[in-house]
């Protein structure tokens, strides 16, 4: 009769207190079961929301570190050190990190157009909404800085080239007056593949004013000539249409994003940069009273915005301790994935509540498990100290008590296992409905980048819903292993106490 | 040839600056074949005197030979598995186990060659000592208070060792029960050839032995 054939007979005969702690592993191994259920479905839900979010990254200011600059130095403002933006070439440098799959980094201008008419969106022509007026004329074309020649939303497939080519590197390097349009400002305007448009500055005279209009009067148009390369069309997501008009506030922001796309032009940085020059030259030509103090050589012409397409949302943080270090002050890389502790409130806040559930259970079950195999020991010592009596090597009886707790054990987790999941399943979908609920009255809507230039990917359309929706409490083999390593782990510290009972077992004081 | 001696084996309980010898350089030797009864009022040390040479205790100083060799030499567990057989007052039966599980315990945890069935020589043994087949298979939870003992005296016998130790063995028993369990370890002693020690208070049971030997502060005398 070997030690596990007697933990054997134990566990078998003595039916009552291997039900008992059965029961009480049970219960304990639901609570540690449930609490790592929801932990990794929290974890698969932020892996797939985060997936979904794109991971896409970019650098701006810190807000809090320059809120925190300002209170520093709000006494001595004139003291305080400049925050300088990370130049192209750092930008270009960050680009080059082996965790980014390509980049762009773009300086954005607005002109009007002497020969070209704008794109006005249908809804705003039907609500006479006021987007006609001569102001808007002005800057009526986004010009959008490109770097990457083969353009990033291009790539991403957020646009689709409908006609003509990308740039080339040596249109890009040489910042060439070419050009790629939307095809609906094409059509609008009938503009072919290779004919030139004409994108306008207008220099305003700010000391004299139109009385009918109220707008300062125009003292200079500077026309830039650019030749048309390529036809884009914004590549229609899913998303966007089932988005199909539910209120006037969806249609007006519908129409609005519609009509900044279609008046979008892309050109080389280089190109804008040089049509931006000239016209601050001018401008200031035809204001020297605003700019009596201004020293050329000290202005800066344009601002970089750029934005990382990383090869996988699993890089973000090891691209952010890579590339932050190399950030002026109070910058920051800001990505996609950031929003996301914002829209998954409800769950985080489950998921808290499980890692609370999870401590306390483990605890508990060390303490409770300890001690109800203590006590069961203590009744049990007469028996103990017979085996040490009859020679019995005590690593064999901690072998004995070992085998029996672990074998109670193993029935009691593989049970948890399911039963578990099933209770984590029923209760985290109940407990993730009344945090939304919760959540909706006051709802924060986090980072929004209004830039439109990395709007798109930094930007994301999901929300508590999405992320509620997605949560889903699965077997999954990792949730297996982690409740297996877990819950053994606690079973083998529950079995400390009562190891150190046996090795100082004494069997004369016992026995005789 | 004696097959267990004691040398100069001294045992005391540290009580405040002074020590209180329970034994006191007891030398004393006990022969194959042979039933001795260690007999003394209560509390004069015998069960200490046991403990000792069941290697369940240490003494402070002195020695026990098994067969001229230190049992600290051949290891107390060992010495306990192979050398020796143990019977208590309070009989110390495993209760979830049948009587014959509890003598097949014992004879898996020696090292010494037995036959092969075990338990069939289980059956046999309790049989012996006079516990049917039926009983055999019960909980030993089910038996009498002389029935367990035998069970007891069975799983002492059953690694087939030369020496058998008794602490009151029949302390908790009526008188008739008493005299089966005495006639038993007389047997053992006189037609098995084993070495029988039984602790008792009890003159009429010490006055059946071979050898009575008189505890008594401390010292370890042959009484005639
Ligand atoms: N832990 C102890 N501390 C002090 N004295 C003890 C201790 N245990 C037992 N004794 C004393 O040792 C003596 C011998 O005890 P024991 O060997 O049990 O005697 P017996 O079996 O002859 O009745 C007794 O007087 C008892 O009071
Ligand atoms: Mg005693």
């Amino acid at each position: 009769m070997s030690f596990l054939k007697r933990a054997w007979l134990s566990i078998t005969r003595r039916t009552g207190k291997s039900l008992l702690l059965l029961l009480i592993i049970l219960i304990l191994g639901n609570a540690i079961a449930g609490a790592i259920s929801i932990q990794q479905a929290s974890i698969n839900v932020e892996k797939k929301i985060k997936a979904d979010m794109g991971a896409a990254a970019t650098i701006r200011v810190d807000y809090a570190a320059m809120d925190k600059l300002w209170e520093e130095f709000q006494n001595n403002p004139e003291d305080m050190p400049e925050t300088a933006p990370p130049t192209p070439e750092l930008m270009q440098m960050i680009g080059e990190s082996p965790y980014v799959k390509y980049f762009d980094y773009s300086t954005e201008s607005r002109t009007g157009s002497s020969a070209l008419q704008r794109f006005i969106p249908q809804f705003f022509l039907e609500q006479d909404m006021g987007m006609n007026d001569d102001w808007d004329k002005y800057y009526a074309f986004i010009l959008r800085g490109v770097q990457y020649h083969k353009i990033l939303a291009i790539e991403e497939g957020r646009l689709n080239l409908v006609g003509g080519r990308v740039f080339t590197e040596e249109e890009i390097n040489q910042g060439a007056p070419v050009a790629i349009i939307s095809k609906a400002l094409a059509e609008l305007n009938h503009i072919n593949i290779d004919d030139t448009i004409v994108l306008t500055n207008y220099v305003m005279d700010y000391q004299n004013y139109n009385d009918e209009t109220g707008m300062p009067n125009i003292s200079k148009e500077i026309d830039n000539p650019v030749k048309v390369i390529g036809f884009v069309e914004a590549a229609t997501t899913p998303a966007s249409q089932n988005q199909s008009s539910k209120n006037e506030g969806d249609k007006w922001n519908q129409a609005w994003t519609e009509q900044q796309n279609v008046n979008t032009v892309y050109m080389p940085n280089g190109f804008i940069s040089k049509i931006n020059r000239n016209y601050r030259l001018s401008e200031i030509e035809a204001n020297p009273e605003m700019y009596d103090d201004v020293k050329l050589d000290d202005m800066q012409f344009d601002w970089y915005e750029p934005i990382y397409i990383l090869n996988s949302t699993d890089d973000i943080e090891k691209f952010k301790e890579e590339v932050t270090p190399l950030l002026p002050e109070r910058y920051l890389i800001a990505t996609a994935a950031d929003n996301y502790e914002n829209i998954a409130a409800p769950v985080e806040q489950t998921s808290k509540m499980a890692n609370y559930v999870l401590i306390v259970a483990i605890v508990a079950s060390v303490l409770i498990v300890s001690l109800v195999v203590l006590l069961f020991l203590r009744d049990r010592k007469h028996e103990l100290g017979v085996y040490l009596s009859l020679g019995e090597s005590k690593s064999k009886v901690l072998g004995q008590i070992i085998a029996e707790v672990l074998i109670i054990a193993l029935v009691g987790i593989v049970l948890s296992v399911f039963t578990g999941n099933l209770i984590a399943s029923g209760l985290s979908g109940s407990m993730i409905q009344a945090q939304l609920e919760k959540q909706a009255e006051g709802e924060y809507w986090g980072e929004v980048y209004y830039s439109s230039g990395i709007n798109d990917y930094m930007n994301s359309d999901l929300t508590m819903e999405d992320v509620a929706g997605a949560y889903e409490i699965r077997l999954t083999p990792s949730y297996v292993l982690i409740f297996f390593l877990v819950s053994m782990g606690t079973i083998a510290l529950s079995t400390l106490v009562p190891m150190i009972y046996i090795v100082r077992l004494n069997p004369r004081k016992i026995l005789m | 040839m004696s097959i267990l001696e004691t040398k100069n084996l001294t045992y005391y309980y540290q009580d405040g600056e002074s020590r209180r010898y329970i034994l006191n350089d007891v030398d004393v030797s006990f022969e194959k074949g042979k039933f001795y009864t260690i007999w003394g009022q209560s509390g004069s040390g015998k069960t200490t005197f046991l403990a000792m040479i069941s290697a369940l205790d240490e003494p402070q100083s002195g020695q026990v030979l098994f067969n001229g060799t230190d049992i600290k030499q051949i290891g107390y567990e060992n010495y306990r598995r192979n050398r020796i057989g143990i019977v208590f007052q309070s009989y110390n039966l495993i209760p979830y186990l049948s009587a014959v599980e509890n003598v097949q315990v014992a004879m898996s945890i020696t090292e010494n060659k037995l036959p092969e069935r075990e338990k069939e020589v289980a059956y046999n043994l309790l049989d012996y000592i006079g516990i049917s087949r039926s009983k055999a298979n019960r909980s030993v939870t089910k038996l009498s208070g002389g029935e367990q003992q035998r069970v007891a005296i069975a799983r002492a016998l059953s690694t087939n060792v030369e020496i058998i130790l008794a602490d009151e063995p029949t302390g908790n028993l009526d008188e008739a029960m008493e005299q089966e369990i005495v006639d038993i370890f007389k047997k053992l002693a006189h037609e098995h050839g084993k070495c029988v020690i039984v602790v008792t208070h009890s003159k009429e049971i010490a006055e059946q032995s071979d050898i009575i030997l008189h505890l008594h502060k401390g010292a370890l005398r042959q009484y005639e």
